[in-house]
């Protein structure tokens, strides 16, 4: 080659690497190390402070990018109910009554200032506060909360939240500042309901044709939130300027950046790279990480149980019949019986099989109802000691007894043959079966493991067409009356959630006495929903496994932010970052 | 094209026999190629009507929640017409595809062409770049490889190309991301993981920077679609900050996408220039004394160049429809990745609408690439 053309290709070279060395950061800025800073779990007086500070006029400019695990369907509350949407509607629009970030409990932060249900329980009465305002300047007024309870009940507007007011009759605002919700039947957990995102009623026609098709479901340039919609990039990112009459006080953050990262470590390497200051459904092996990122993890809102099927298999029926009458089933031919439940308790190591399975993602839990939900959950209950000795007792004396020589016990020349049903997408499941399956059957069981697809568990499982199943709850809600799978009228095969044909009318009983306690009362709630525990669990008709942890990441430097199971913005106005 | 252009413009006063030739035989080519393109897409599109149905779930739960009781799902089924039969949804969709409407995202309540409007030029600019980057990187390669043959440098571009051919998009680009946003943060050869722009960045949109706000129809959705490519907007509005980040946060996704087809290219070249190389035309031309650049760049490159511009073309229609990866790596959302997420939330609607317009990529790409043939080799004729 000559010196010419090895000097041509040279420059060739160079100049190609030209924009690369162009694009990179400045060589002669550092930044420096962020000092490391905890995050308090709670508001504390340097919260107070910032707050403070921050309702009197922020001076400094801050930034905050967060990432968001999905693209928004729409910022109307009507019209999406999928969780990164009314993470983005919280942003900007007011709610009557928000929910505790760390209990679920409804609270009167938002524009509520107190509500009042009448004697029969049927009745709620709502008092806002006054002065509010529209980023537009209009007052917020009870006529907005109305109109947005009155859309999302409306039968021509296509909403997905519509079951949420299935139990609304009627709604009637007194004045600009109270309404009146009327119920068909009483039901405290209306009050859940009522933490939805209110729309700016004045900016769409009152017959509610462009609920759908208005501009502002685009550009939600109006709103009363603690920030304001600046600009979007579809499936990009969502950007909002502080709201400087938010009525708790202007934010410290001028702008809040929602980025759309939806894998899971794509999340990760943003936070780490200093791309974005916070991010929640990491990956649980990123607590192992640091660079200047502070890890924690709240429970998420759902969990995995064995559930124990109590009726026969071979032919679900449900557990009430047409006039509403308690119907009695035909029993499971070897789970009907109490001890064999008991035995598979007990002989079952929960524990450690959740640490072997999760590792330091274990968490453990003692019943179905989380305990994120502190006001109803019965504390004093345990997971089941292991003791092989005892179950093996239990089947003795349920009559299922081992022959000489055999390792599967049997009744009746009957054997001990149970099928453990679970999805084979999930390895961590299949693990944890596996793990069961062993434990059993040294026990005397003969369990198979079923691998199915999702679909297929699905269907078996609400069919009620299983003996043993490992499955997960989510998105159970903040009140356990969201979830009754104990409730006999849910016992109904192929599309009830009491897949374990789980009967008893005094349970019946209860769930309906903590959904209708006077007033709504959370403590007789919570004392009424610890009973029903501790009867299921006597019962033995599942065995509570694992809650679910969201790990999240936020940037050092950041004070206030304290995200818990419920929410994550609670105090947002208050939200800082210290000067590095 | 020049061929065919110079041809084009004799027409009109003086055209020759033989450009009239060229002109009605390539128009015929390309209309038959495109006559036979539509039972390939009408065949593509029942194909992903088809499989799209097969997937297991239900898309109003995927779309509403597992919450959504039967009557909403009913009435949601039927505004999207998921009640009907599937041969009688296909015939719909058949209809409505020939008007040109490729209907409304299930998940969204949009119209899928809008979607595909805002999400097109992620991919183009990306697949571009990286095509850009395959192409000068891969011809330097080949060229340098084989010109010194067997020499320690041929053995590591090869080593290096081999590499390059078999590591996978998702390996090379989480490593990427890791390194240089992670392990090299805080130094000046940092680079972002993930989006496209730095959060903060406004975006002008051409049509207004250029004082066109009045201006309407399809050349304004031109200039709004050329908007969204933000390196291209950037160049033409003059904000270069714009272009200088749009660029940085290009260069992992470009590199971790073009790696592939430049190892490709780089092979082709290497070989197709020393095949070249050794014919009796590269030493008459250095016997007449001509200096190696002029004897490498003129005469072995462009005689090379045939079989290399073919594979970058059929490169283009795979970067265009293969960045599914790359995409969902560094976090863009494009054609690859909305069709992702499209297929996991059972959007029918926008799967069978990307699906269609990847296929068209892929016929054009290689029709383009049919046609260069001709325009490249003047030997070649169609026949």
């Amino acid at each position: 080659m000559t010196p010419r053309l090895r000097t041509a290709l040279l420059r060739s070279i160079c100049l190609l690497m030209l924009p690369t060395l162009a694009c990179s950061a400045n060589p002669f800025r550092r930044t420096a190390e962020p000092a490391a800073t905890t995050v308090p779990a709670q508001a504390t007086a340097e919260t107070d402070a910032a707050l403070a500070a921050a309702t009197a006029a922020p001076a400094t400019t801050q930034r905050f990018t967060q990432a968001l695990a999905s693209d928004i369907v729409s910022l109307n509350p009507v019209l999406a109910g999928d969780a990164a949407s009314q993470a983005v509607q919280g942003l900007i629009l007011p709610r009557l009554i928000e929910r505790d970030a760390q209990t679920g409990a409804p609270a009167s932060t938002g524009l509520a200032t107190g509500w009042a249900w009448s004697a029969d329980g049927a009745t709620l009465t709502v008092t806002l506060r006054s002065g509010v305002m529209w980023s537009d300047g209009a007052p917020v007024t009870a006529r907005d909360a109305g109109f947005t309870f009155a859309a999302l009940a409306a039968p021509n507007v296509q909403s997905p939240l519509r079951a949420l007011v299935d139990n609304l009759s009627a709604i009637t605002p007194i004045g600009e500042e109270q309404l009146v919700f009327t119920l068909h039947q009483a039901d405290c957990t209306f009050l859940q309901t009522l933490t939805l995102p209110i729309l700016p009623s004045h900016l769409f026609a009152p017959d509610l044709s462009d609920i759908a098709t208005n501009p502002w479901n685009d550009a939600p340039t109006v709103g009363a939130g603690p920030f304001l919609f600046q600009s979007r990039t579809s499936g990009a990112q969502i950007t909002l300027a502080r709201n400087p009459g938010y009525f708790k006080g202007v934010p410290v953050v001028d702008t809040l950046t929602l980025r759309v990262l939806t894998e899971a470590t794509a999340r990760l390497r943003a936070l780490l790279a200093g791309e974005i200051d916070f991010a929640d459904g990491l990956p649980a092996e990123a607590g192992a990480l640091s660079g200047g990122v502070q890890m924690m993890n709240v429970l998420r809102d759902g969990y995995s149980m064995l559930a124990i099927n109590l009726a026969d298999p071979a032919a679900p029926q449900p557990g009430r019949s047409e006039a509403g009458a308690l119907q009695p089933q035909p029993p499971h031919p070897i789970l009907g019986d109490l001890r064999v439940r008991q035995a598979i308790a007990q002989g079952i190591d929960v524990a450690q099989l959740l640490r072997a399975t999760y590792g330091a993602d274990a968490a453990p839990l003692t019943s179905w109802v989380l305990p994120t939900i502190p006001w109803a959950v019965a504390t004093d209950l345990a997971i089941p000691a292991f003791d092989p000795a005892a179950a093996r007792a239990l089947l003795d004396a349920a009559g299922w007894r081992a022959a000489e020589g055999s390792r599967i016990r049997t009744r009746d020349g009957a054997p001990l043959a149970l099928t453990l049903a679970t999805n084979r997408d999930n390895p961590l499941r299949i693990r944890l079966a596996e793990g069961m399956r062993e434990a059993l059957n040294a026990l005397g069981f003969d369990v198979t493991v079923q691998q199915l697809s999702f679909a297929e568990a699905s269907a078996i499982i609400m069919q009620q067409r299983y003996d043993l199943a490992l499955l997960g709850w989510e998105q159970v809600g903040p009140d356990p009356a969201g979830g009754p799978y104990f409730d006999s009228r849910k016992d109904v095969p192929g599309a009830g959630v009491n897949v374990t044909s789980y009967q008893n009318p005094i349970v019946d009983t209860l769930f309906d006495a903590a959904r209708t306690a006077p007033a709504c009362d959370l403590q007789a709630r919570g004392d009424l929903y610890r009973q029903i525990q501790r009867q299921v669990q006597g019962e033995a008709a599942l065995l509570p496994l694992n809650g679910i942890r969201n790990h999240m990441g936020i940037a050092a430097g950041w004070k206030n932010v304290a995200p818990g199971p419920w929410g994550l913005y609670e105090g947002i106005e208050g939200w800082s970052k210290a000067p590095l | 094209m020049r061929r065919v252009q110079s041809a084009h413009i004799q027409l009109g006063t003086h055209a020759t026999p033989a450009a009239t030739w060229t002109v009605t035989k390539m128009g015929r080519y390309i209309s038959r190629r495109l006559l036979l393109a539509i039972p390939v897409i009408i065949g593509i599109l029942f194909a992903t009507f088809a499989l799209a149905r097969l997937i297991p779930g239900d898309p109003c739960r995927a779309a509403l929640g597992e919450k959504a009781t039967d009557a909403i799902c009913d009435a949601f089924n039927e505004r999207f017409g998921l009640n009907e039969s599937i041969p009688v949804q296909f015939g719909i969709y058949m209809q409505d595809v020939a008007r040109g409407d490729l209907g409304d995202s299930i998940r969204f309540g949009r119209p899928a062409t809008e979607i595909i409007t805002e999400r097109l030029p992620v991919t183009i600019e990306l697949a571009l770049m990286a095509l850009l980057f395959a192409t000068i990187f891969g011809i330097t390669l080949g060229v340098i490889s084989a010109y010194w043959r067997n020499s320690p440098i041929d053995l590591l571009t090869m080593i290096g190309a081999n590499i390059g051919v078999s590591i996978p998009v998702f390996v090379l680009g989480l490593l990427l991301a890791y390194t240089f946003a992670v392990v090299l943060k805080d130094t000046p050869f940092a680079l972002p993981p993930s989006g496209r722009l730095t959060p903060g960045m406004a975006i002008p949109s051409i049509p207004e920077v250029w004082g066109l706000e009045n201006y309407t129809g399809i050349g304004r959705g031109f200039l709004e679609f050329l908007s969204r490519m933000y390196v291209v907007c950037g160049i033409l509005t003059l904000n270069f900050e714009l272009t200088r980040d749009a660029l940085k946060h290009l260069i992992l996704p470009m590199v971790a996408l073009g790696t592939i087809p430049l190892a490709i290219i780089a092979r082709m070249t290497r070989s197709a220039m020393l095949e070249v190389m050794s014919l009796d035309y590269m030493r008459t031309a250095r016997a007449k004394g001509l200096s190696e650049r002029k004897v490498v760049f003129r005469h072995a490159m462009r005689n090379a160049l045939l079989p290399i511009v073919t594979i970058i073309g059929l490169q283009l229609g795979g970067l265009l429809s293969g960045a599914i990866l790359t995409e969902t790596i560094f976090g863009l959302t494009g054609v690859g990745k909305t069709l992702y997420d499209a297929i996991n939330s059972r959007d029918y609607v926008v799967v069978q609408a990307f699906t269609l317009v990847i296929a068209v990529v892929f016929v054009m790409a290689n029709l383009i690439v049919d046609v260069s043939y001709a325009v490249l080799d003047p030997r070649i004729r169609l026949s």
